[in-house]
Protein backbone atom coordinates (compact mmCIF):
# COMPACT_ATOMS: atom_id res chain seq x y z
CA UNK A 1 0.00 0.00 0.00
CA UNK A 2 1.13 3.44 -0.70
CA UNK A 3 2.54 4.95 2.32
CA UNK A 4 0.59 7.94 2.50
CA UNK A 5 -2.48 5.89 2.54
CA UNK A 6 -1.05 3.84 5.15
CA UNK A 7 -0.40 6.45 7.19
CA UNK A 8 -3.69 8.47 7.21
CA UNK A 9 -5.51 4.83 8.06
CA UNK A 10 -3.10 4.11 10.91
CA UNK A 11 -4.20 7.65 11.66
CA UNK A 12 -7.84 6.42 11.67
CA UNK A 13 -7.21 3.10 13.61
CA UNK A 14 -6.12 5.63 16.47
CA UNK A 15 -9.28 7.76 16.54
CA UNK A 16 -10.81 4.00 16.81
CA UNK A 17 -9.13 2.75 19.44
CA UNK A 18 -10.22 6.63 21.30
CA UNK A 19 -13.45 5.18 20.89
CA UNK A 20 -13.30 2.48 23.43
CA UNK A 21 -14.63 2.01 26.68
CA UNK A 22 -12.14 1.84 29.91
CA UNK A 23 -11.41 3.73 32.66
CA UNK A 24 -8.93 5.81 30.97
CA UNK A 25 -10.84 6.64 28.50
CA UNK A 26 -14.01 7.79 30.66
CA UNK A 27 -11.39 10.51 32.44
CA UNK A 28 -12.48 14.48 31.25
CA UNK A 29 -10.27 14.84 28.28
CA UNK A 30 -8.79 18.45 29.86
CA UNK A 31 -7.46 16.13 33.26
CA UNK A 32 -6.14 13.76 30.72
CA UNK A 33 -4.57 16.35 28.52
CA UNK A 34 -2.83 18.15 31.75
CA UNK A 35 -1.49 14.87 33.10
CA UNK A 36 0.09 14.45 29.95
CA UNK A 37 1.43 17.95 29.80
CA UNK A 38 2.79 17.39 33.47
CA UNK A 39 4.14 13.92 32.63
CA UNK A 40 6.14 15.49 29.85
CA UNK A 41 7.59 18.38 31.53
CA UNK A 42 8.38 15.75 34.83
CA UNK A 43 10.30 14.08 31.96
CA UNK A 44 11.95 16.57 30.19
CA UNK A 45 13.15 18.06 33.97
CA UNK A 46 15.23 15.06 34.80
CA UNK A 47 18.99 15.36 34.84
CA UNK A 48 20.88 14.29 31.73
CA UNK A 49 22.48 11.56 34.07
CA UNK A 50 19.84 10.62 36.51
CA UNK A 51 19.01 7.47 34.40
CA UNK A 52 18.32 5.48 37.66
CA UNK A 53 14.96 7.89 38.48
CA UNK A 54 14.23 8.58 35.32
CA UNK A 55 13.34 4.61 34.52
CA UNK A 56 10.87 4.73 37.18
CA UNK A 57 8.64 7.64 35.43
CA UNK A 58 7.68 4.65 33.21
CA UNK A 59 5.51 3.60 35.76
CA UNK A 60 3.13 6.29 35.15
CA UNK A 61 2.16 5.82 31.07
CA UNK A 62 2.48 1.84 31.65
CA UNK A 63 -0.49 2.12 34.24
CA UNK A 64 -2.42 4.11 31.98
CA UNK A 65 -1.67 1.69 29.35
CA UNK A 66 -2.71 -0.86 31.78
CA UNK A 67 -5.72 0.27 32.59
CA UNK A 68 -7.45 1.15 29.26
CA UNK A 69 -6.59 -1.93 27.41
CA UNK A 70 -4.89 -0.88 24.92
CA UNK A 71 -1.18 -2.53 24.39
CA UNK A 72 1.94 -0.99 24.50
CA UNK A 73 3.31 -2.41 21.49
CA UNK A 74 0.27 -0.86 19.69
CA UNK A 75 2.03 2.57 20.14
CA UNK A 76 5.32 1.39 19.04
CA UNK A 77 3.64 -0.49 16.11
CA UNK A 78 1.68 2.81 15.06
CA UNK A 79 4.75 5.29 16.18
CA UNK A 80 6.98 2.68 13.87
CA UNK A 81 8.25 6.07 12.27
CA UNK A 82 9.05 8.72 14.46
CA UNK A 83 10.17 6.17 16.82
CA UNK A 84 13.84 6.02 15.54
CA UNK A 85 14.29 9.50 14.85
CA UNK A 86 13.43 10.07 19.03
CA UNK A 87 16.18 7.54 19.48
CA UNK A 88 18.63 9.04 17.24
CA UNK A 89 18.87 12.13 19.27
CA UNK A 90 21.23 11.31 21.78
CA UNK A 91 23.36 9.45 19.36
CA UNK A 92 26.18 11.43 19.12
CA UNK A 93 26.77 12.13 23.04
CA UNK A 94 28.88 9.08 23.60
CA UNK A 95 31.48 10.49 21.27
CA UNK A 96 31.40 13.49 22.68
CA UNK A 97 31.65 12.86 26.47
CA UNK A 98 33.67 10.04 27.42
CA UNK A 99 34.77 10.27 30.41
CA UNK A 100 33.42 6.99 32.77
CA UNK A 101 30.99 7.26 34.81
CA UNK A 102 30.75 3.70 36.08
CA UNK A 103 31.30 0.07 35.27
CA UNK A 104 29.66 -3.00 34.90
CA UNK A 105 32.28 -5.67 34.80
CA UNK A 106 34.73 -4.99 32.27
CA UNK A 107 32.25 -3.03 30.58
CA UNK A 108 32.68 0.93 30.96
CA UNK A 109 29.83 3.05 30.89
CA UNK A 110 30.40 6.74 30.31
CA UNK A 111 28.31 9.83 30.42
CA UNK A 112 27.58 10.00 27.28
CA UNK A 113 26.36 6.81 27.71
CA UNK A 114 23.98 7.21 30.27
CA UNK A 115 22.77 10.78 28.59
CA UNK A 116 22.33 9.05 25.42
CA UNK A 117 19.70 6.66 27.31
CA UNK A 118 18.42 9.18 29.40
CA UNK A 119 17.55 11.29 25.90
CA UNK A 120 16.10 8.09 24.32
CA UNK A 121 14.28 7.35 27.31
CA UNK A 122 12.79 10.69 27.57
CA UNK A 123 11.79 10.84 24.14
CA UNK A 124 10.13 7.41 24.34
CA UNK A 125 7.84 8.48 27.05
CA UNK A 126 6.63 11.48 25.87
CA UNK A 127 5.71 9.46 22.63
CA UNK A 128 4.17 7.16 24.71
CA UNK A 129 2.04 9.32 26.79
CA UNK A 130 0.95 11.89 23.66
CA UNK A 131 -0.09 8.69 22.12
CA UNK A 132 -2.18 6.99 25.11
CA UNK A 133 -3.91 10.17 25.16
CA UNK A 134 -4.75 10.93 21.86
CA UNK A 135 -5.80 7.03 21.64
CA UNK A 136 -7.96 7.76 24.65
CA UNK A 137 -9.17 10.46 23.70
CA UNK A 138 -11.76 11.33 20.84
CA UNK A 139 -10.71 14.90 19.57
CA UNK A 140 -14.21 15.96 19.46
CA UNK A 141 -15.17 15.43 23.07
CA UNK A 142 -11.44 17.06 23.49
CA UNK A 143 -12.93 20.18 21.15
CA UNK A 144 -16.46 20.14 23.39
CA UNK A 145 -13.81 20.27 26.59
CA UNK A 146 -12.42 23.25 25.63
CA UNK A 147 -14.88 24.77 24.53
CA UNK A 148 -16.27 24.23 28.36
CA UNK A 149 -13.38 26.43 29.40
CA UNK A 150 -14.08 29.32 27.33
CA UNK A 151 -11.54 28.63 24.73
CA UNK A 152 -12.43 30.35 21.70
CA UNK A 153 -14.53 28.67 19.07
CA UNK A 154 -12.05 29.80 16.38
CA UNK A 155 -9.46 28.18 18.01
CA UNK A 156 -10.88 25.11 18.86
CA UNK A 157 -12.62 24.44 15.69
CA UNK A 158 -9.02 25.03 14.06
CA UNK A 159 -7.74 22.40 16.27
CA UNK A 160 -10.28 19.62 14.57
CA UNK A 161 -9.93 20.99 11.66
CA UNK A 162 -6.41 20.40 11.77
CA UNK A 163 -6.82 17.04 13.15
CA UNK A 164 -9.36 15.98 10.42
CA UNK A 165 -7.38 17.92 7.81
CA UNK A 166 -3.97 15.53 8.80
CA UNK A 167 -5.86 11.97 7.62
CA UNK A 168 -7.52 14.07 4.54
CA UNK A 169 -4.18 15.58 3.62
CA UNK A 170 -1.96 12.33 3.83
CA UNK A 171 -5.11 10.70 1.21
CA UNK A 172 -4.59 13.77 -1.17
CA UNK A 173 -0.72 12.83 -0.96
CA UNK A 174 -1.67 9.06 -2.07
CA UNK A 175 -3.83 9.55 -4.43
CA UNK A 176 -1.33 11.87 -5.96
CA UNK A 177 1.52 9.46 -6.32
CA UNK A 178 -0.81 6.91 -7.15
CA UNK A 179 -1.51 8.66 -10.42
CA UNK A 180 1.53 9.93 -10.43
CA UNK A 181 3.05 6.46 -10.45
CA UNK A 182 0.73 5.34 -12.59
CA UNK A 183 2.07 7.58 -15.50
CA UNK A 184 5.46 7.06 -14.65
CA UNK A 185 6.09 3.23 -14.37
CA UNK A 186 9.56 2.51 -13.65
CA UNK A 187 10.43 5.72 -11.29
CA UNK A 188 10.82 5.39 -8.05
CA UNK A 189 9.16 8.15 -6.58
CA UNK A 190 8.93 11.73 -7.59
CA UNK A 191 11.31 13.18 -9.97
CA UNK A 192 13.01 15.95 -8.17
CA UNK A 193 11.98 18.40 -11.72
CA UNK A 194 8.30 17.96 -10.38
CA UNK A 195 8.57 18.39 -6.99
CA UNK A 196 7.59 22.03 -7.30
CA UNK A 197 4.55 21.86 -9.55
CA UNK A 198 3.72 18.70 -7.68
CA UNK A 199 3.79 20.38 -4.08
CA UNK A 200 1.78 23.06 -5.28
CA UNK A 201 -1.07 20.98 -6.71
CA UNK A 202 -1.32 19.17 -3.35
CA UNK A 203 -1.96 22.24 -1.35
CA UNK A 204 -4.36 23.74 -3.40
CA UNK A 205 -5.87 20.48 -4.14
CA UNK A 206 -6.18 20.00 0.05
CA UNK A 207 -7.26 23.50 0.57
CA UNK A 208 -10.19 22.77 -1.95
CA UNK A 209 -11.06 19.66 -0.42
CA UNK A 210 -10.73 21.13 2.93
CA UNK A 211 -12.86 24.36 1.93
CA UNK A 212 -15.75 21.54 0.63
CA UNK A 213 -15.53 19.93 3.54
CA UNK A 214 -15.75 23.04 6.22
CA UNK A 215 -18.66 24.26 3.51
CA UNK A 216 -20.33 20.86 4.08
CA UNK A 217 -19.90 20.91 7.78
CA UNK A 218 -21.87 24.31 8.21
CA UNK A 219 -24.06 23.13 5.70
CA UNK A 220 -24.87 20.98 8.10
CA UNK A 221 -25.85 22.92 11.33
CA UNK A 222 -21.86 23.59 12.57
CA UNK A 223 -21.23 26.54 14.35
CA UNK A 224 -18.38 25.62 16.63
CA UNK A 225 -19.96 23.84 19.29
CA UNK A 226 -19.75 20.47 20.09
CA UNK A 227 -23.75 19.11 20.44
CA UNK A 228 -22.83 16.01 19.12
CA UNK A 229 -20.31 14.59 21.32
CA UNK A 230 -22.25 13.37 24.66
CA UNK A 231 -19.51 11.48 26.73
CA UNK A 232 -19.83 11.67 29.83
CA UNK A 233 -16.92 11.87 32.03
CA UNK A 234 -16.20 10.10 35.19
CA UNK A 235 -16.70 12.35 37.91
CA UNK A 236 -14.00 11.15 39.56
CA UNK A 237 -11.55 12.59 36.71
CA UNK A 238 -10.41 15.38 38.95
CA UNK A 239 -9.85 13.63 42.11
CA UNK A 240 -7.31 11.06 40.81
CA UNK A 241 -5.06 13.41 38.06
CA UNK A 242 -3.83 15.34 40.71
CA UNK A 243 -2.68 11.77 42.83
CA UNK A 244 -1.10 10.92 39.51
CA UNK A 245 0.35 14.74 38.96
CA UNK A 246 1.50 14.46 42.57
CA UNK A 247 3.47 11.57 42.09
CA UNK A 248 5.03 12.27 38.80
CA UNK A 249 6.25 15.44 41.30
CA UNK A 250 7.72 12.96 43.74
CA UNK A 251 9.42 10.89 41.44
CA UNK A 252 10.64 13.71 40.08
CA UNK A 253 11.84 15.17 43.27
CA UNK A 254 13.03 11.96 45.24
CA UNK A 255 14.89 8.77 43.75
CA UNK A 256 12.20 6.61 44.20
CA UNK A 257 13.78 3.76 42.56
CA UNK A 258 16.55 4.70 45.36
CA UNK A 259 14.26 4.63 48.01
CA UNK A 260 12.52 1.47 47.18
CA UNK A 261 16.03 -0.11 47.20
CA UNK A 262 16.75 0.78 50.74
CA UNK A 263 13.53 -0.39 51.99
CA UNK A 264 13.90 -4.11 50.72
CA UNK A 265 18.14 -3.72 51.75
CA UNK A 266 19.25 -2.91 54.32
CA UNK B 1 -39.12 30.44 -2.73
CA UNK B 2 -35.89 31.74 -4.47
CA UNK B 3 -35.48 33.93 -6.52
CA UNK B 4 -32.73 35.01 -8.60
CA UNK B 5 -31.67 38.08 -10.24
CA UNK B 6 -28.64 38.86 -11.42
CA UNK B 7 -26.92 36.72 -10.19
CA UNK B 8 -22.82 36.69 -11.28
CA UNK B 9 -20.25 34.04 -9.86
CA UNK B 10 -16.56 35.46 -11.17
CA UNK B 11 -13.75 33.41 -10.06
CA UNK B 12 -10.00 35.05 -9.61
CA UNK B 13 -8.39 35.18 -12.80
CA UNK B 14 -11.83 36.85 -13.89
CA UNK B 15 -13.13 33.51 -15.01
CA UNK B 16 -17.43 34.15 -15.29
CA UNK B 17 -18.61 31.01 -13.98
CA UNK B 18 -22.25 32.36 -14.03
CA UNK B 19 -23.32 35.23 -15.78
CA UNK B 20 -26.20 37.62 -14.40
CA UNK B 21 -28.91 34.96 -14.18
CA UNK B 22 -32.50 35.17 -13.25
CA UNK B 23 -33.97 32.17 -12.17
CA UNK B 24 -36.92 31.69 -9.63
CA UNK B 25 -38.02 28.17 -8.11
CA UNK B 26 -41.33 27.83 -6.63
CA UNK B 27 -42.44 25.93 -3.90
CA UNK B 28 -42.88 21.90 -4.39
CA UNK B 29 -40.63 22.36 -7.73
CA UNK B 30 -38.42 19.69 -8.88
CA UNK B 31 -36.07 21.81 -11.24
CA UNK B 32 -33.43 19.84 -13.28
CA UNK B 33 -30.42 22.15 -13.99
CA UNK B 34 -28.64 20.90 -17.07
CA UNK B 35 -25.96 21.82 -18.86
CA UNK B 36 -21.99 20.53 -19.97
CA UNK B 37 -19.50 20.49 -17.76
CA UNK B 38 -18.14 24.00 -16.03
CA UNK B 39 -21.24 25.12 -17.43
CA UNK B 40 -21.51 26.89 -14.34
CA UNK B 41 -24.30 24.21 -12.16
CA UNK B 42 -22.21 23.90 -9.31
CA UNK B 43 -21.08 27.27 -8.67
CA UNK B 44 -24.73 28.38 -8.50
CA UNK B 45 -25.19 25.72 -5.99
CA UNK B 46 -22.67 27.46 -3.89
CA UNK B 47 -23.51 30.97 -4.30
CA UNK B 48 -26.95 29.83 -3.70
CA UNK B 49 -25.58 28.08 0.07
CA UNK B 50 -23.19 31.23 0.71
CA UNK B 51 -20.13 29.14 0.02
CA UNK B 52 -19.48 31.33 -2.86
CA UNK B 53 -18.96 35.01 -2.83
CA UNK B 54 -21.32 36.14 -5.84
CA UNK B 55 -22.63 39.46 -7.45
CA UNK B 56 -26.81 40.03 -7.94
CA UNK B 57 -29.34 39.03 -5.19
CA UNK B 58 -30.46 35.38 -4.18
CA UNK B 59 -33.35 35.41 -2.15
CA UNK B 60 -34.52 32.16 -0.25
CA UNK B 61 -37.73 32.62 0.98
CA UNK B 62 -37.86 36.33 0.75
CA UNK B 63 -34.62 36.31 3.34
CA UNK B 64 -31.27 37.79 1.62
CA UNK B 65 -28.01 35.17 0.69
CA UNK B 66 -25.95 37.37 2.78
CA UNK B 67 -23.92 36.75 5.54
CA UNK B 68 -26.30 37.76 8.56
CA UNK B 69 -28.92 35.46 7.30
CA UNK B 70 -27.40 32.45 6.39
CA UNK B 71 -27.66 30.43 9.38
CA UNK B 72 -31.05 30.38 9.14
CA UNK B 73 -31.09 30.03 5.55
CA UNK B 74 -28.45 27.06 5.71
CA UNK B 75 -31.03 25.09 8.36
CA UNK B 76 -33.53 25.11 5.53
CA UNK B 77 -31.14 23.93 2.90
CA UNK B 78 -29.88 20.16 2.22
CA UNK B 79 -26.81 19.60 -0.32
CA UNK B 80 -25.89 17.19 -2.17
CA UNK B 81 -22.06 17.96 -3.12
CA UNK B 82 -20.72 16.85 -5.92
CA UNK B 83 -17.31 15.38 -4.38
CA UNK B 84 -19.44 12.92 -2.08
CA UNK B 85 -15.70 12.59 -0.58
CA UNK B 86 -15.96 15.66 0.61
CA UNK B 87 -19.45 15.40 1.79
CA UNK B 88 -18.08 13.11 5.23
CA UNK B 89 -16.55 14.33 7.43
CA UNK B 90 -17.12 12.23 10.50
CA UNK B 91 -15.65 8.50 11.27
CA UNK B 92 -18.55 6.29 10.09
CA UNK B 93 -21.47 6.58 8.15
CA UNK B 94 -23.71 7.25 11.01
CA UNK B 95 -22.05 9.59 12.66
CA UNK B 96 -22.44 11.71 10.06
CA UNK B 97 -25.78 11.11 9.31
CA UNK B 98 -26.59 12.23 12.98
CA UNK B 99 -24.44 15.30 13.04
CA UNK B 100 -26.80 17.46 11.44
CA UNK B 101 -29.97 16.97 13.34
CA UNK B 102 -28.01 16.52 16.63
CA UNK B 103 -26.59 20.00 15.53
CA UNK B 104 -30.03 21.37 15.16
CA UNK B 105 -31.11 20.17 18.67
CA UNK B 106 -32.45 16.55 17.91
CA UNK B 107 -31.66 13.86 20.86
CA UNK B 108 -29.13 11.36 19.37
CA UNK B 109 -31.75 8.44 20.04
CA UNK B 110 -34.32 10.18 17.46
CA UNK B 111 -31.68 10.81 15.45
CA UNK B 112 -30.30 7.33 14.88
CA UNK B 113 -34.03 6.16 14.45
CA UNK B 114 -34.48 8.35 11.93
CA UNK B 115 -31.33 7.67 10.59
CA UNK B 116 -32.06 3.81 10.38
CA UNK B 117 -35.23 4.61 8.39
CA UNK B 118 -33.33 6.82 5.87
CA UNK B 119 -30.78 4.12 5.31
CA UNK B 120 -33.34 1.37 4.82
CA UNK B 121 -35.31 3.66 2.34
CA UNK B 122 -32.17 3.51 0.30
CA UNK B 123 -31.82 0.42 0.75
CA UNK B 124 -28.21 1.17 2.62
CA UNK B 125 -28.57 -0.27 6.16
CA UNK B 126 -25.28 -2.22 5.65
CA UNK B 127 -23.08 0.77 5.34
CA UNK B 128 -24.48 2.40 9.10
CA UNK B 129 -21.66 1.21 11.06
CA UNK B 130 -18.83 1.22 8.40
CA UNK B 131 -16.41 3.99 7.76
CA UNK B 132 -16.29 6.30 5.56
CA UNK B 133 -13.22 5.74 4.18
CA UNK B 134 -13.40 2.32 3.90
CA UNK B 135 -16.58 2.29 1.42
CA UNK B 136 -16.86 2.73 -2.56
CA UNK B 137 -17.01 5.78 -4.31
CA UNK B 138 -21.04 4.71 -4.94
CA UNK B 139 -21.45 3.95 -1.59
CA UNK B 140 -20.00 7.11 -0.37
CA UNK B 141 -22.51 8.91 -2.57
CA UNK B 142 -25.70 7.09 -1.26
CA UNK B 143 -24.14 7.62 2.23
CA UNK B 144 -24.16 10.98 1.57
CA UNK B 145 -26.99 11.60 0.16
CA UNK B 146 -28.40 9.88 3.17
CA UNK B 147 -26.67 12.34 5.58
CA UNK B 148 -28.71 15.16 3.81
CA UNK B 149 -32.48 13.17 3.63
CA UNK B 150 -31.98 13.40 7.69
CA UNK B 151 -31.61 16.86 7.35
CA UNK B 152 -35.73 17.24 5.98
CA UNK B 153 -34.74 20.50 4.77
CA UNK B 154 -37.24 22.75 2.66
CA UNK B 155 -34.94 22.91 -0.44
CA UNK B 156 -32.81 20.04 -1.59
CA UNK B 157 -29.36 20.62 -3.78
CA UNK B 158 -28.67 17.53 -5.78
CA UNK B 159 -25.33 17.83 -7.36
CA UNK B 160 -24.87 14.89 -9.75
CA UNK B 161 -26.72 12.54 -7.34
CA UNK B 162 -26.35 9.56 -9.20
CA UNK B 163 -22.55 9.67 -10.73
CA UNK B 164 -20.94 6.80 -10.00
CA UNK B 165 -24.13 4.67 -8.96
CA UNK B 166 -24.60 1.17 -10.50
CA UNK B 167 -28.05 1.05 -12.27
CA UNK B 168 -30.02 -0.41 -9.22
CA UNK B 169 -28.57 2.46 -6.57
CA UNK B 170 -29.76 5.18 -9.29
CA UNK B 171 -33.26 3.64 -9.44
CA UNK B 172 -32.76 3.51 -5.60
CA UNK B 173 -31.76 7.24 -5.62
CA UNK B 174 -34.35 8.48 -8.41
CA UNK B 175 -36.92 6.79 -6.05
CA UNK B 176 -35.93 8.23 -3.13
CA UNK B 177 -35.76 11.38 -4.56
CA UNK B 178 -39.29 11.33 -6.44
CA UNK B 179 -40.45 10.32 -2.52
CA UNK B 180 -39.55 13.82 -0.96
CA UNK B 181 -41.98 16.68 -0.56
CA UNK B 182 -39.19 18.76 -0.54
CA UNK B 183 -38.43 21.80 -3.35
CA UNK B 184 -35.70 20.40 -5.43
CA UNK B 185 -32.93 21.66 -7.53
CA UNK B 186 -30.93 18.69 -9.44
CA UNK B 187 -28.17 19.29 -11.68
CA UNK B 188 -26.64 16.38 -13.91
CA UNK B 189 -26.12 15.18 -17.28
CA UNK B 190 -27.37 12.35 -16.61
CA UNK B 191 -30.83 13.99 -18.65
CA UNK B 192 -32.79 10.60 -18.41
CA UNK B 193 -32.74 11.18 -14.21
CA UNK B 194 -33.48 14.05 -15.09
CA UNK B 195 -36.64 13.28 -17.07
CA UNK B 196 -37.26 10.97 -14.38
CA UNK B 197 -37.33 13.18 -11.40
CA UNK B 198 -38.26 17.10 -12.77
CA UNK B 199 -40.70 18.70 -14.21
CA UNK B 200 -38.86 21.79 -14.85
CA UNK B 201 -35.71 22.15 -16.73
CA UNK B 202 -33.42 25.34 -16.68
CA UNK B 203 -30.73 24.68 -19.35
CA UNK B 204 -27.57 26.72 -19.21
CA UNK B 205 -24.30 26.98 -21.10
CA UNK B 206 -21.06 28.79 -20.06
CA UNK B 207 -22.69 30.53 -17.64
CA UNK B 208 -25.80 31.88 -18.97
CA UNK B 209 -29.30 30.50 -18.62
CA UNK B 210 -30.73 29.25 -22.48
CA UNK B 211 -33.84 28.51 -21.43
CA UNK B 212 -36.47 27.11 -18.86
CA UNK B 213 -39.04 25.27 -19.94
CA UNK B 214 -41.41 22.28 -19.17
CA UNK B 215 -39.15 18.98 -19.18
CA UNK B 216 -41.13 17.49 -22.42
CA UNK B 217 -39.94 20.89 -24.21
CA UNK B 218 -36.92 21.02 -23.49
CA UNK B 219 -35.56 17.81 -23.09
CA UNK B 220 -37.36 16.35 -26.76
CA UNK B 221 -35.76 18.97 -28.37
CA UNK B 222 -32.54 17.50 -29.90
CA UNK B 223 -31.59 20.83 -31.69
CA UNK B 224 -31.29 22.91 -28.17
CA UNK B 225 -29.61 19.64 -26.29
CA UNK B 226 -27.13 19.14 -29.36
CA UNK B 227 -26.28 23.01 -29.74
CA UNK B 228 -25.59 23.25 -25.92
CA UNK B 229 -23.32 20.10 -25.44
CA UNK B 230 -25.65 17.45 -24.61
CA UNK B 231 -27.34 14.87 -26.27
CA UNK B 232 -31.34 13.78 -26.50
CA UNK B 233 -31.60 11.81 -23.09
CA UNK B 234 -31.99 7.84 -24.13
CA UNK B 235 -35.81 7.14 -23.20
CA UNK B 236 -36.42 10.14 -26.10
CA UNK B 237 -34.16 7.91 -28.29
CA UNK B 238 -30.79 9.54 -27.88
CA UNK B 239 -27.91 7.82 -29.01
N1 LIG C 1 -12.54 27.58 -7.68
C1 LIG C 1 -12.58 27.97 -8.95
N2 LIG C 1 -11.72 28.90 -9.41
C2 LIG C 1 -11.75 29.31 -10.69
N3 LIG C 1 -12.61 28.85 -11.60
C3 LIG C 1 -13.50 27.92 -11.21
C4 LIG C 1 -13.53 27.42 -9.88
N4 LIG C 1 -14.51 26.51 -9.78
C5 LIG C 1 -15.06 26.43 -11.01
N5 LIG C 1 -14.46 27.28 -11.88
C6 LIG C 1 -14.82 27.50 -13.27
O1 LIG C 1 -16.15 27.97 -13.30
C7 LIG C 1 -16.86 27.39 -14.37
C8 LIG C 1 -18.11 26.72 -13.83
O2 LIG C 1 -17.75 25.67 -12.96
P1 LIG C 1 -18.82 24.75 -12.24
O3 LIG C 1 -18.09 23.89 -11.30
O4 LIG C 1 -19.89 25.60 -11.71
O5 LIG C 1 -19.37 23.89 -13.48
P2 LIG C 1 -20.40 22.68 -13.50
O6 LIG C 1 -21.52 23.07 -14.38
O7 LIG C 1 -20.72 22.26 -12.14
O8 LIG C 1 -19.53 21.58 -14.25
P3 LIG C 1 -19.52 19.98 -14.06
O9 LIG C 1 -20.64 19.43 -14.83
O10 LIG C 1 -18.22 19.59 -14.67
O11 LIG C 1 -19.58 19.71 -12.60
C9 LIG C 1 -15.91 26.44 -15.03
O12 LIG C 1 -15.41 27.08 -16.20
C10 LIG C 1 -14.82 26.23 -14.06
O13 LIG C 1 -13.60 26.05 -14.73
MG1 LIG D 1 -20.30 20.64 -11.03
Amino acid sequence: MNRAREASSEIRSVEDLSKLDSPVHGLSPLSKLLLTIVFIATVASFNKYDIVGLFAMILVPLLGYMISGIPVSTCFRKLKVVLPIVLLVGIVNPFLDREIMFSIGSFRVSYGIVSMVTLMLKGMYSLMASFLLVATMPIDDLCKSLRKIHMPKIIVSLLLLTYRYVSMFLDEVATMTESYSLRAPGQNGIAFRSWGSFLGQLIIRSMNKADRNYGSMILRGFNGEFYYCDRVFSKLSWLWIPILIAACVLMRIFNVPALLGSLFVR
Amino acid sequence: MIDIRGLTVEYDGGIKALDSIDLTVNEGDSLGLIGANGAGKSSLFRALTGLTAFTGSIKFNGLDVIKKNLPSIRQDIGYVIQESDDQMFMPKVIEDMIFGPVNYGTSKEDAVKKADEILKKLEISHLKDRYNHKISGGEKKMAAIATILMMKPKVILFDEPTSSLDPHNRRTVINAINGIDSTKIIASHDLDLIYDTCGKVALINRGRIVKVGDRDEILRDRELLESNGLELPLSMGGR
